[in-house]
């Protein structure tokens, strides 16, 4: 092979080239060297267009004598507090005046009539240390407000502020705080508690994961009628996780600690910064990040919903970085934890994501509502909460947004809503989770991600529900109103072009694939047969790519049958007949493959393929094979059991197979003409007869009949009689309201032809009555604009028969009717223009009947 | 179970410094940009117990700048944001300088700022504060890029475009053919390029897909 030029290079390192000529450039490049360096060029670390970022920046910012000064600046800097709420003069250690704090190493320390003995945890705003108060003898905890924080003023009156407001909450499920000591000027500001010796939630957990289920509830319930109180004090905690429960180890009672980050409901203004967001990310509620000064009550019941989870299922149900976790309580769903592990009762799975509804109004009204619940539940009584199924998600939805009518318009809003998620999914679900992996071990991680991916599962299984749901709205409301109008908004119509837009056949995974096929489904209930190929393509191409993997998933194969079935309807619809060949074959191979491997697929959607297979053939020009595809589609037919149970759209599908299969036969003197008229006649008797065109497909059969009887040489009466039908259910069509001219013009032709036969064998009061039919009908045509040169010729042959036959019967004596036709004959003979040689010779064959006539009258006269 | 600690660096950084009561913003912006003012003071001849005093002050300016202008995405790009508050900081840095000079008569400290306040340094200052957001966009772009991929394409790109080894080599070392060395080299430097761009767009904000 030559070297490729820079162009193919190019494709090929853009992957935009087909496998074979990828593979042959690879094979070539893997051996040629000078390619090789080629491709050096053309691949740059170039990642932001101009610029290679990464040699752009200088790696080392100063030589190595400054790194020892600049350790020891970052080292200055950060050891100062961050400088926004309260920016130092002068961020250095040496100028700080802050009160010191407590080294552990120092201890015991005295702190007023306290003596710190050790201790015991620190979060962000303090230290707590456990101590002994030396006055009364006893245990208690001390909170230090953490040294940096006491240096700012404002932080120092919020810690004081809150715990006097704690001090004011007195309740069993409470840590009571005794005491607070405002800060002076060597001392930070501490409060005083109770000690409680047993742990915290958060070691429960660690200790005993999901084993005491029962005890676990209960704690939640403890906690929840402790918060119901502070609530009614106005006083939220702000900060419920399962570090801050404690559990009292000689009476079992769950104490909630720490309202440390609690502020007045009532206080209108608020010492936090007004976009702070205070709280641990992984139980904060989707409020306190967004709105964090519209916080009610609720918000710790969200919290407590978050520590039920973790509590039930051994797992959060926000994981990652800070940034990634905030997102996801914005906006994703949590997993239901009965996913997690399917031995949670459904009646506490209902409870936790009640309490953990994104939307306060969905939640508990109340911390005691939350706790009334857990003791339903508890009691082993029908709990309040109710499950929140996709009905009732759509409902909510369509409630919340009441100006939006309409029932399409409310679909498409749940399914952009599903496609967002699962595009958010798709970019970045896992993203942020890598960092965290670095730090965890394999089996951690590899959970992590199953959870991952099963939510991803979620996101995209809620997005097909969406889509699924719309499609059956569509045919729903396309089966209410007539066909013509198009049942979708603007804004449905775009949402579902962006979403046939954004799926790339490499990104399909199974949901988004079958996703494919629904949304190629939706575009042909709207007539968008362009849209609907693309669709259809896609998931076509996407089945393809995953049977290379996973040949033996029937479930995939189904798709590819489906989108080639329907790619095949299209071609043929549009006229391309070759590729729909290709089509419709493919899916017959496929569909082969379904039923090798047992696998049931609908008898009438097999004969209408192979109906439109012999379709195909027949504009091919390739007879035998249509007829070949049509035997199998009857065949196909033969096998269903004539139920009730068929639907009217089978029962039509299957006569238009039927009478196709016949007029094709009868076209090809085939023997088997005769059976397949009488089968198309039943099949298009057994449709609902409801529409004009089950009566137009019924009176083709019957006229096919009749003309196969008659080429088969059958009695005159046979023959008769099946033109007698055909004429009859014409005329009943010719008469309906919706009849077009052309129903009327076939009407008066089959009346004209019946006439004919009936007086071939001189059957002439029946031939006179069909033949006055004939001509009324085709006069209502010759009336119209729409009369065409064969009309005239009709109605004048028709209006002679009769007149000969009264002629004949002595009834008629007067010429005057036939000079009428005769005028009308050379009206057309004038008119006609040359081309029209057989309108012509019609024309002059009926003038010398008519003038035969006029002989014949004026003699009988 | 404890607590995730978040070693990581993020594209909000520039953003959190200046909203968020966050000790762990300001430590990490300290640690990303301190070097660089450092780096930037000694370049322009500053000794070193000088040039220490100087990035304290800037990057308390720079803090402080960013606060009171914040950025505001309807108003402009997150680059010509940062361009104006590094401007801001040294038109600060100059101010007080000149204050504290008249005052103090501190001539050496004077001409130290002298030295830093000409326009040459400090274009030269919003260069390297620029680029050091442009690193901080590459770092996030590739922890997004690199769950995109498979470990090998991973690897790929690590091994010849971060850690330079030649794609022979590396074909090598992974046991793929090197034609498929180049491919997954382009492919991660496109899906980079891609995510860096959109991050660029969004100034790094918190939900930066929408």
């Amino acid at each position: 092979m030559m070297c490729p030029d820079d162009s193919q290079l190019a494709a090929f390192l853009d992957e935009l080239l087909s496998r074979n000529s990828s593979a042959a450039i690879a094979g070539h490049i893997d051996d040629c060297h000078h390619c090789q360096t080629r491709l050096d060029k053309i691949v740059t670390c170039d990642v932001r267009g101009s610029l290679d970022i990464r040699s752009s920046i200088p790696i080392s910012a100063a030589d190595f004598h400054d790194q020892t000064a600049i350790a020891d600046l970052v080292q200055r800097l950060q050891s100062g507090a961050h400088p926004l709420s309260e920016l130092p003069e002068k961020i250095s250690p040496r100028r700080r005046s802050i009160p010191a704090g407590i080294r552990e190493t120092d201890l015991p320390v005295t702190l007023d009539h306290y003596t710190l003995v050790e201790k015991i945890g620190e979060g962000a705003t303090g230290e707590l240390y456990r101590a002994i108060d030396e006055r009364l003898r006893r245990e208690v905890a001390v909170k230090l407000l953490k040294p940096e924080l006491a240096a700012i003023p404002t932080a120092r009156a919020r810690f004081e502020r809150e715990a006097r407001a704690c001090a004011a909450l007195k309740h069993d499920h409470i840590v009571a705080v005794h005491h607070v000591e405002a800060s002076d000027s060597d001392r930070c500001p501490y409060l005083v508690m109770d000690y409680v010796l047993g742990g915290s939630l958060h070691e429960q957990f660690e200790k005993s994961r999901g084993s005491e289920l029962r005890a676990s509830v209960d704690w939640i319930r403890q906690a929840a009628i402790a918060l119901q109180v502070a609530h009614k004090s106005g006083i939220i905690h702000r900060d419920i996780k399962p570090s801050n429960l404690l559990i009292d180890e000689s009476t079992g009672r769950l104490l909630v600690a720490d309202f440390g980050l609690a502020r007045l409901i009532e206080s209108e203004e608020s010492l936090t910064a007004v976009d702070a967001i205070a709280g641990t990310p992984a139980y904060m509620s989707p409020e306190q990040i967004a709105q964090p000064r519209e916080i009610t009550g609720q918000t710790d019941v969200y919290s407590l919903g978050v520590v039920l989870y973790e509590a039930i299922t051994g797992e959060r149900p926000f994981r990652g970085i800070v940034r990634m976790v905030l997102n996801q309580v914005l906006y994703e769903e949590p997993a239901s934890p009965r996913r997690l592990n399917d031995r949670i009762p459904r009646d506490l799975e209902t409870i936790c994501l009640k309490a953990m509804a994104k939307e306060p109004r969905l939640r508990y009204r109340s911390a005691a509502a939350f706790s009334d619940d857990l003791q339903q539940w508890i009691d082993g009584k029908p709990v309040a909460a109710r499950p929140v199924g996709p009905a009732g998600r759509f409902w909510r939805w369509s409630r919340r947004n009441p100006r939006l009518a309409g029932v399409s318009t409310i679909v498409a809003a749940v399914l952009i809503a599903g496609a967002v998620d699962w595009g958010q999914y798709r970019r970045k679900s896992v993203t942020g989770q890598l960092r965290r992996d670095w730090q965890e071990d394999v089996t951690q991680r590899n959970k992590l991600i199953s959870r991952n991916l099963a939510q991803k599962r979620h996101a995209e299984q809620r997005w097909l529900q969406s889509l699924r749901l719309l499609s059956l709205t569509i045919a729903e409301q396309k089966a209410d109103s007539d066909a013509a109008s198009t049942p979708l908004t603007t804004e449905t119509r775009t949402a579902l072009e962006a979403l046939t837009r954004i799926l790339h056949r490499d990104e399909l995974t199974e949901s988004t694939m079958v996703g494919a096929q629904i949304l190629g489904d939706i575009w042909s209930l709207l007539g968008d047969d362009a849209y609907a190929f693309n669709s259809y393509q896609l998931a076509a191409g996407g089945a393809r790519d995953r049977l290379v993997d996973d040949p033996g998933n029937m479930d995939t194969v189904r798709v590819l049958f489906q989108s080639q079935r329907r790619l095949g309807e299209i071609d043929l619809e549009a006229g391309r007949i070759d590729a729909a060949d290709r089509q419709l074959k493919a899916a017959l191979n496929t569909c082969q493959e379904l039923t090798s491997q047992s696998i049931s697929i609908p008898s009438e959607v097999i004969a209408t393929m192979l109906g439109r297979l012999a379709e195909t053939a027949e504009l091919r020009g390739d007879f035998r094979s249509a007829v070949e595809y049509y035997d199998k589609a009857l065949q196909q037919l033969t096998s269903i059991d004539d139920s009730a149970a068929q639907s009217n759209s089978f029962r039509v599908d299957t006569s238009v197979v039927a009478l196709r299969f016949a007029v094709l036969l009868n076209r090809l003197n085939d023997p088997r003409a005769h059976d397949a008229c009488l089968k198309a006649c039943e099949l298009c008797k057994r449709t609902s007869r409801q529409t004009i065109e089950d009566y137009q497909r019924l009176a083709a059969a019957h006229g096919e009949l009749a003309a196969c009887l008659d080429r088969v040489g059958r009695t005159d009466e046979e023959v008769t009689a099946g033109l007698t039908r055909h004429a009859e259910i014409l005329a009943g069509i010719a008469a309906h309201s919706d009849a077009r001219t052309v129903d009327v013009r076939k009407s008066g032709v089959a009346w004209l032809q019946l006439a004919t036969r009936h007086a071939r064998s001189d059957r002439w009061v029946t031939s006179f009555a069909a033949a006055e039919r004939s001509v009324q009908l085709l006069a209502s045509i010759v009336a119209t604009p729409e009369r065409q040169p064969t009309d005239e010729l009709n109605l004048a042959e028709a209006q002679l028969l009769a007149i000969s036959i009264r002629i004949k019967d002595g009834v008629e004596t007067s010429v005057k009717r036939l000079r009428q036709v005769e005028l009308r004959l050379l009206n057309l003979k004038v008119t006609a223009t040359d081309g029209d040689a057989e309108v012509l010779s019609r024309a002059a064959s009926l003038l010398q009947k008519c003038r035969r006539l006029i002989e014949a009258a004026s003699a009988a006269g | 179970m404890p607590e995730s600690s978040d070693t990581s660096t993020s594209i909000t950084l520039l953003l959190r410094v200046q909203k968020i009561d966050d000790g762990e913003a300001w430590d990490r912006f300290v640690d990303r940009y301190a070097p660089q003012v450092f780096a930037w003071c000694r370049r322009h001849k500053l000794q070193e117990s000088d040039a220490a005093d100087v990035t304290q002050e800037v990057m308390t300016k720079l803090v402080r700048s960013m606060r009171s202008f914040a950025y505001d995405a309807s108003r402009g790009s997150f680059r010509g944001w940062l361009k104006t508050v590094t401007q801001n900081a040294i038109r600060d840095l100059v101010a007080d300088s000149r204050k504290q000079g008249r005052g103090a008569g501190d001539t050496r400290m004077l001409q130290v700022f002298d030295q830093i306040c000409d326009d040459g340094a400090s274009a030269d200052l919003e260069e390297r504060i620029t680029a050091q957001y442009e690193r901080e966009l590459l770092d996030e772009a590739e922890l997004r890029v690199q769950v995109r991929v498979k470990p090998t394409t991973w690897s790929a790109y690590q091994m010849t475009a971060v850690a330079q080894k030649l794609p022979l080599d590396t074909a090598q070392a992974l046991n793929i053919p090197v034609s498929e060395v180049y491919v997954a080299k382009s492919r991660v430097i496109k899906m980079l390029r891609e995510e860096v761009a959109m991050l660029d767009s969004s100034g790094g904000e918190l939900s930066s897909i929408q």
